[in-house]
């Protein structure tokens, strides 16, 4: 016996087509403006959640968790298995690392900050085995969560970096953000950059430059140093809470401020995304 | 005594703002259908890349056995059905359907119900058929403990994730069974799980599921949807400690039985006398000999 009585007919559904069509004819105005609304707010609460200049310690502990839940370490292994690196947003940073240890044989120590996933890590430490490589996140268990990448020259580190640089702790030559920096707050970025000025000799940055939700794309310096845009917020569609905002900084002025010489920069979009990416090479000034 | 009031909130704003509501309340009802339509489309994509294959990844079914635990509700549920005759509950119309195979072929021993959450029916169940043998699964690792009171000589309460049992030969039945619990699971899990039925032995497969409407109040004949592309139609809300409640979807159970080598002995689509829920029961006899 096959019955199917579901008491719903092909006018009701006319009639549900269109309500849904004009619905999201209205929804193509109201959602970019409501999205727009939802990452300054997420971006306001996390400023006021923070302690100025740096994370305060209610959100380095909510932190460490967040990077766990969002763990996927199957699916970004299988991405990095299935495409050439220089087909990753990740590998953009590695001709500009390397760029660097071939200018000037001196630096000895490379600082990841915000590393996570350290493919890109294990593969410049494989090619540059008299460097040192540190990578360093919020994650717990970092070494763990590294395992399959652990190389002589390659530390895994679970700390907050702007501790480790302002304590001491570590000292790198060159120090990199690789979509790291946009996630930060402005003036959290800039207390980095001044905390590195005083022993790092290069600063790498390797960042994305997400659209607002309105589709604009923001020309990083036209942002003024000390006000950066909030522009992205995780979708409240994802199974995971919502993470950090991504913002658009502008990373010349603050390296400029930080006494730091721009030696490259470039804003482009790379030719397998449509985001939009900022690249730079800088130099502690004499 | 004098009383005064001085809210600084005269008529005219009040008017104001009863117009606004009016007016948003009406372009609600256009926008808030084709949102919730999006954020079903966009949760049922961003699950898909999480999940790209037809089992769950880790990542997944840790999240489910904590889910699972968040949403342990027993209190409500065992006054529900106690104030509630069993056939008036979306759980209950799967009893007859079992009491039918089971009455029809006397050679069933085995039942296996996957995603039992509250195991009532099957302890219900297992009282009537006590040489039966009823073995129900799900992801709370508490599971037992949280059925403690609904524990029967022949019901096994097994913690854990079934395709999981099903691969490693621990899970055998003559009927499997999905109550409430097929219509959360993706495409290509739900085909997988077909086949490794009839693989661990499956002479019949029993499904109670309800057909959510689409938001707008769209229903979606199971019949009309492709085998291989269910229709996300509704992303329930979570209101605990968890972010979303489950998809539910649509999908085409009588394509993918029968692409898995079943049958159709019963299929009802139909809205129950008590609710406004759509639901979809059916019964399917595997046809031929077992795959090896």
């Amino acid at each position: 016996m096959i019955k199917t009585e579901l008491e719903y007919g092909e006018a009701q559904r006319a009639e549900w087509e269109k309500r849904i069509a004009q619905g999201e004819w209205i929804a193509r105005f109201l959602e970019p403006v409501r999205e727009l609304h939802r990452t300054e707010r997420i971006a306001n609460v996390q400023q006021q959640r923070s302690a100025g200049d740096r994370m305060s310690a209610t959100q380095l502990a909510e932190i460490g968790p967040y990077l766990a839940e969002i763990s996927d370490i199957d699916i970004r292994r299988e991405f990095f298995q299935g495409r050439p690196l220089d087909q990753t947003l990740q590998g953009i940073v590695v001709p500009l690392v390397e760029d660097v240890l071939e200018r000037d044989p001196e630096v000895r120590s490379v600082l990841n900050i915000g590393a996570y996933y350290a493919f890109i890590d294990h593969h410049l430490a494989q090619r540059h085995p008299g460097v040192r490589f540190t990578a360093m996140d919020l994650i717990p268990d970092m070494e763990g969560f590294n395992a399959e990448f652990r190389l002589p020259n390659l530390a895994f580190r679970t700390a907050y970096p702007l501790a480790q640089i302002e304590g001491g702790a570590v000292a790198p030559d060159l120090a990199m953000f690789s979509a790291t920096a946009g996630e930060i707050r402005n003036a959290e970025l800039r207390r980095y950059l001044r905390a590195l000025a005083a022993t790092c000799r290069y600063v790498v940055l390797s960042e994305p430059i997400y659209p607002l939700a309105t589709g604009a794309i923001v020309d990083p310096g036209s942002v003024p140093l000390a006000a950066s845009v909030p522009a992205f917020a995780n979708a409240d569609y994802m199974p995971h809470t919502v993470g950090p905002i991504a913002f658009v900084h502008n990373y010349r002025a603050m390296l400029a401020e930080s006494g730091y010489r721009v030696l490259h920069y470039r804003a482009y979009r790379p030719a397998f995304t449509y985001l939009r990416w900022v690249e730079v090479i800088a130099e502690r000034a004499a | 005594m004098s009383a005064q009031k001085r809210l600084e909130f005269p008529p005219w704003r009040k008017w104001w703002w009863r117009a606004r509501i009016a007016i948003g309340r009406r372009i609600n009802e256009r926008v808030l259908p084709a949102r919730e339509l999006q954020l079903a489309r966009d949760r049922d994509r961003v699950l898909h890349a999480r999940s790209p294959g037809d089992s769950l990844t880790r990542y997944e079914m840790d999240k489910l056995a904590s889910y699972m635990l968040d949403v342990q509700d027993r209190d409500i549920r065992r006054e529900y059905f106690r104030t509630t005759p069993l056939e008036r509950t979306f759980q209950g119309l799967v009893v007859p359907l079992v009491e039918q195979v089971v009455a029809a072929d006397p050679s069933v021993a085995a039942l296996a119900n996957i995603g039992g959450n509250y195991a009532y029916i099957d302890s219900f169940l297992a009282a009537r058929h006590p040489r039966v043998r009823f073995t129900c699964v799900d992801f709370s690792r508490n599971f037992a403990e949280y059925n403690a009171e609904l524990a029967r000589p022949n019901l096994d309460l097994r913690s854990g994730y079934a395709m999981q049992m099903l691969e490693a030969g621990e899970l055998r039945a003559d009927v499997f069974l999905f109550s409430s619990a097929a219509y959360e699971i993706k495409n290509a899990e739900v085909r997988r799980y077909f086949r490794e039925f009839a693989r661990a032995g499956a002479r019949y497969v029993i499904l109670n599921e309800p057909i959510y409407p689409m938001p707008g109040g769209a229903i979606v004949d199971p019949q009309s949807v492709p085998v291989d592309a269910s229709v996300p139609v509704k992303s329930l809300a979570g209101f605990g400690a968890h972010r979303h409640g489950p998809l539910a979807r649509v999908h085409n159970y009588r394509a993918m039985l029968e692409e898995a080598g079943f049958e159709m002995l019963h299929y009802h689509a139909f809205r129950p006398a008590f609710t406004d829920l759509r639901m979809v029961n059916v019964i399917a006899k595997r046809s031929g000999a077992p795959p090896a």
